[in-house]
């Protein structure tokens, strides 16, 4: 039984750690653009 | 089982969570300026602080608070306090309110509701007073609790209420909701009692409100302009329950936009529903508020539901309120945490020989919320950098008078891309900065609309600028100063003399080549009258619920055990 735990708690830990570490590392800053620049936008 | 844990590990969780989260801001210098979060070295006192003026009453009383505390210390510093103050204020108060759990499961609460996708997206949106009134819930949940036990036990309740509309608006609304929902029950007496607090308390921004005859609101499009959004492919209800889907799609953190982390973001949901099964009588009020939250963040995104929200606010002004409603997503978060906590104990519950490998479960939940977003860290990975304002805006304060009129320039929407300011999109700091009264064009410009300008003074000065004569016109206005700020646009600029030039400022004193008229008075005396009664009951009731709370104490003359309270 540990055993099946471990591995389903490993495999979200591991899965939650790579896809949003992975995500978040790539993400940029995100200056305001000339044309978006007093906007309120969604954008 | 004692219900006073110590509060240790409660403390250190949410300082490591404090220390995670704004670490740039504590340990470097100047300010996080973005989006509607602008505080100031030095904040002037003005009437509008206190809706004395008759615009729309946007901050009020905080920034009264807020101009006070720069009396005493800079803006910097009273931008710090706050934002550690209320998420530890939020991180002790969800641990107080699930205090009959172990230290774990409390962990898990406060981590669940601090560290979450709405706080993150509050933050990046600057509505740091919003997210105060959110991190006061908790607080509110335990006084309603109390309420509940006790109907005589009304002194947290009503400070709560007072400071939770304090915050903002939205926030004092939300609180009261929260106060409803845990604490009515069959008694009568109990409806006019949380009503009478509610109403009270939130006089302090109603009674502007109400009275400002000269400002309009305008609800055309709103609703659909500002509805909670997908931030993936898994949908925007899926966005919603994970406490995520602000319309601002532009400060969406990475991995939101990842249905892989959004599915995992509604598993430790679904998990922190089966926990709220196991938290005893609560349980359905919890449920109701939760669903609450999420019927109101999702109305507007449903189909023909902004139509429907638009219509109604032609009826009931009140309703614009609502335009943002993903922010009345906030009790969510709430409710969340408190399921997580139980989640936690339910799974420690059922760790014995053979299944000792659940707690690294317990420890998975604990840390989820930060597992699932780490953009959140380290002041949003740094979205959040700190600005010093140049000289030339503390100079240019210095030359304008507290009865003048200022215009500032380019009028063109009233968010602006400082290069000292590493371009973020930031409230015009002018009006806080400047004495006097200061206007800023104040449409809102949405990707496929604008919203139109609120303060009838911002359409004479916009009539005034496309004027022949807009130096005229201005002053025929009671405009004296017209502040340009330099790298964003090219605005035309009236004709004066310069009073100041330098550090990406000009100051153009329009009274050399004219007389300046005298400001229109815009408020007559009852106004000021009932707004000052506004704000007196408010402080009324603030003053009678810590002189409550002194005199029987923080946990009240009875006990309430079954709430852990």
């Amino acid at each position: 039984m540990n055993t099946i735990i471990a591995t389903v708690v490993g495999a979200l830990a591991s899965t939650a750690v790579l896809v949003a570490g992975v995500n978040a590392a790539q993400g940029e800053h995100k200056p305001v653009s000339n044309e978006k620049l007093y906007s309120y936008s969604s954008q | 089982m004692s219900l006073r844990r110590p509060p240790g590990p409660d403390v250190a969780t949410t300082l490591v969570i404090i220390a995670l989260m704004l670490g740039p801001l504590l340990v470097g210098g100047g300010y996080w300026l973005v989006g509607d979060m602008v505080f100031v070295p030095h904040q002037p006192w003005k009437d509008a602080w206190l809706g004395l003026d008759g615009s729309l009453p946007r901050a009020v009383p905080m920034d009264a608070l807020v101009s006070l505390a720069t009396q005493v210390v800079p803006g910097a510093v009273v931008q710090r306090l706050l934002l550690v103050a209320g998420l530890l204020a939020g991180g002790l108060g969800i641990a107080r309110l699930v205090a009959d759990q172990r230290w774990y499961a409390r962990a898990a609460a406060i981590t669940l509701f601090c560290w979450n996708p709405w706080v993150y997206e509050r933050l990046l949106i600057g509505q740091w007073a919003i997210l105060l009134g959110y991190l006061l819930l908790p607080w509110v949940a335990r006084a309603a609790l109390r309420l509940r036990a006790d109907p005589r036990d009304v002194g947290p309740a009503a400070v709560l209420l007072v400071l939770s509309a304090v915050c903002s608006p939205s926030s004092g609304v939300m609180a009261a909701a929260v106060l409803a929902v845990l604490a009515l029950g069959r008694d009568p007496r109990q409806w006019w009692r949380v009503g009478a607090l509610a109403i009270g308390a939130n006089l302090t921004w109603a009674v502007p409100a109400l009275t400002a005859a000269s400002v309009t609101v305008s609800t055309e499009g709103v609703f659909e302009g500002f509805a909670a959004r997908a931030e993936s492919a898994a949908g925007t209800a899926a966005s919603v329950l994970s406490l995520g889907g602000i319309w601002k799609t532009s400060i969406l953190p990475e991995e939101r936009t990842s249905v892989v982390v959004v599915l995992l973001s509604c598993a430790l949901t679904l998990l922190a529903c089966l926990g709220l099964t196991r938290s005893g009588a609560d349980g359905r009020r919890w449920a109701v508020l939760g669903a609450g939250a999420v019927a109101l963040a999702l109305v507007p995104a449903v189909p023909g539901g902004s139509d429907l929200l638009e219509r109604l606010a032609g009826h009931l002004p009140g309703l614009a309120l609502l335009r943002d409603s993903h922010r009345f997503l906030a009790p969510l978060g709430l409710v969340l945490a408190v399921g997580a906590a139980h989640a936690v104990s339910a799974l420690r519950a059922r760790i014995g020989p053979g299944t000792g490998a659940l707690w690294s479960a317990v420890a998975l939940v604990v840390v989820a919320p930060l597992l699932l977003l780490p953009s959140l860290a380290w002041g949003a990975l740094g979205e959040l950098r700190g600005s010093s304002y140049p000289q030339a805006w503390e100079d240019v304060a210095d030359l304008v008078g507290s009865h003048d009129t200022t215009v500032v320039l380019p009028w063109t929407g009233s968010y602006r891309g400082y290069a000292w300011n590493h371009r973020r999109a930031v409230l015009d700091p002018a009006p806080r900065l400047l004495p006097g009264t200061v206007l800023v064009d104040d449409r809102v410009l949405l990707a496929d609309r604008i919203v139109p300008a609120e303060d009838p003074r911002v359409a004479a000065v916009a009539r005034a600028l496309a004027d022949p004569d807009p130096a005229g016109a201005l002053r025929a206005n009671g405009v004296r100063w017209v502040l340009v700020e330099r790298g964003i646009g090219k605005p035309d600029v009236p004709d004066g003399r310069v009073a100041y030039d330098g550090g990406g400022l000009l100051l153009v004193d329009l009274a050399a080549d004219g007389p300046v008229a005298p400001g229109a008075a815009r408020i007559d005396r009852s106004h000021h009258v009932l707004v000052s009664i506004g704000h007196t009951c408010a402080i009324l009731l603030l003053l009678a619920g810590a002189l409550w709370i002194l005199r029987f104490g923080s946990n009240g003359h009875h006990n309430h055990e079954g709430h852990g309270v």
